[in-house]
């Protein structure tokens, strides 16, 4: 995997640089941007080629640390709000999500974004309705449609795809 | 005011609002940029990225071609901040494309040409680039 991920960025590099502009690398997991975040979803995000993909093929290095944070609460909270969506309907026990993480370095836009859908995740807990929490992890721009059910597991089924027998 | 001046004015906005709906107007909750992505590569799978523009509530997304260089067709699609994309979906000059729902995020425009193939047939050197010209209307 960590092989896969390095010959992607080399490639971004080389294209790059046939381009005289600057060099495209993924960022580093020790890279401030990521402080505050969990160590093992930062090493899945920059293992997993989708993710690695939409990183790099930002156009500025800016973009791209935005880009990385955003990816990474977006793992951690799609599978967050999937399982509170099962045991919700499964059970009918009502949610509580947790806040999103802070960050010494919240980047724009995707940090005041994930604040967003917190807030917005939240009202619909608060509608009392499961449903409404669809959209958030099926279909095509949901997060669930691409994020891996299990981590790391790149080639196993997507949260929208471990949904299946409920909802 | 009168009450034949109330009838003048509901007539007036009644008129506007029809206007308005007529030349396919954005409502009023909605955000709307024009722009131009140059040099779109013909025949690659490359992708281009346009502006960036706030998706402030669950609604429709959608972006129209305004115009491009010999009129090629263009598949668009979007990326929210934190990775999810919209799909693509292509248009030809003066046609919408519309994603509906879209959940609220800060979202950048992408483009490619659809259908990749040699624009240039004559320069044995490139195979071309197009310029689109476009307008991208979210939910504010």
């Amino acid at each position: 995997m960590a092989v896969a991920t390095c010959a992607l960025a080399c490639v971004a590099t080389v294209a790059a640089c046939g381009g005289g502009s600057e060099t495209v690398r993924l960022p580093s997991a020790g890279s401030a941007m990521f402080d505050g975040l969990p160590t093992a979803v930062v090493s899945e995000v920059l293992e997993n080629p989708d993710a690695t993909r939409k990183i790099l093929e930002e156009e500025t290095v800016s973009a791209r640390d935005s880009m990385a944070q955003g990816i990474v609460i977006n793992f951690m909270t799609c599978r967050e709000v999937a399982a509170a969506y099962r045991q919700w309907v499964t059970e009918g026990v009502r949610p509580h999500l947790a806040a999103v993480p802070t960050v010494s370095a919240p980047q724009e836009p995707s940090y005041p974004d994930a604040q967003a859908i917190h807030a917005r995740l939240e009202s619909l807990v608060a509608s009392g309705d499961p449903s409404q929490l669809e959209a958030t992890l099926k279909g095509p721009s949901s997060c669930g449609h691409w994020i891996p059910a299990r981590p790391g597991d790149v080639s196993g089924p997507t949260i929208e795809d471990s949904l299946e027998d409920i909802g | 005011m009168t009450a034949a001046a109330q009838v003048r004015r509901i007539a007036a906005i009644t008129t506007g609002v029809g206007i308005a709906l007529a030349a396919g107007l954005p409502a009023a909750n909605a955000t709307v940029k024009t722009s131009t992505i140059n040099d779109i590569d013909c025949n690659a799978t490359s992708v281009k990225t346009g502006v960036s523009i706030v998706q402030g509530h669950s609604g429709a997304f959608k972006i129209k071609q305004n115009s491009s260089t010999d009129d090629r067709r263009t598949d668009w699609t979007a990326r929210s901040s934190n990775g999810n994309d919209l799909g693509y979906k292509h248009t030809s000059t003066g046609e919408t494309v519309t994603w509906n729902p879209v959940l609220p995020s800060t979202y950048t425009v992408r483009a490619r040409k659809y259908v990749p193939s040699d624009c240039s047939p004559l320069n044995p050197f490139s195979d071309g680039s197009y310029d689109v010209n476009y307008t991208v209307t979210s939910t504010s």
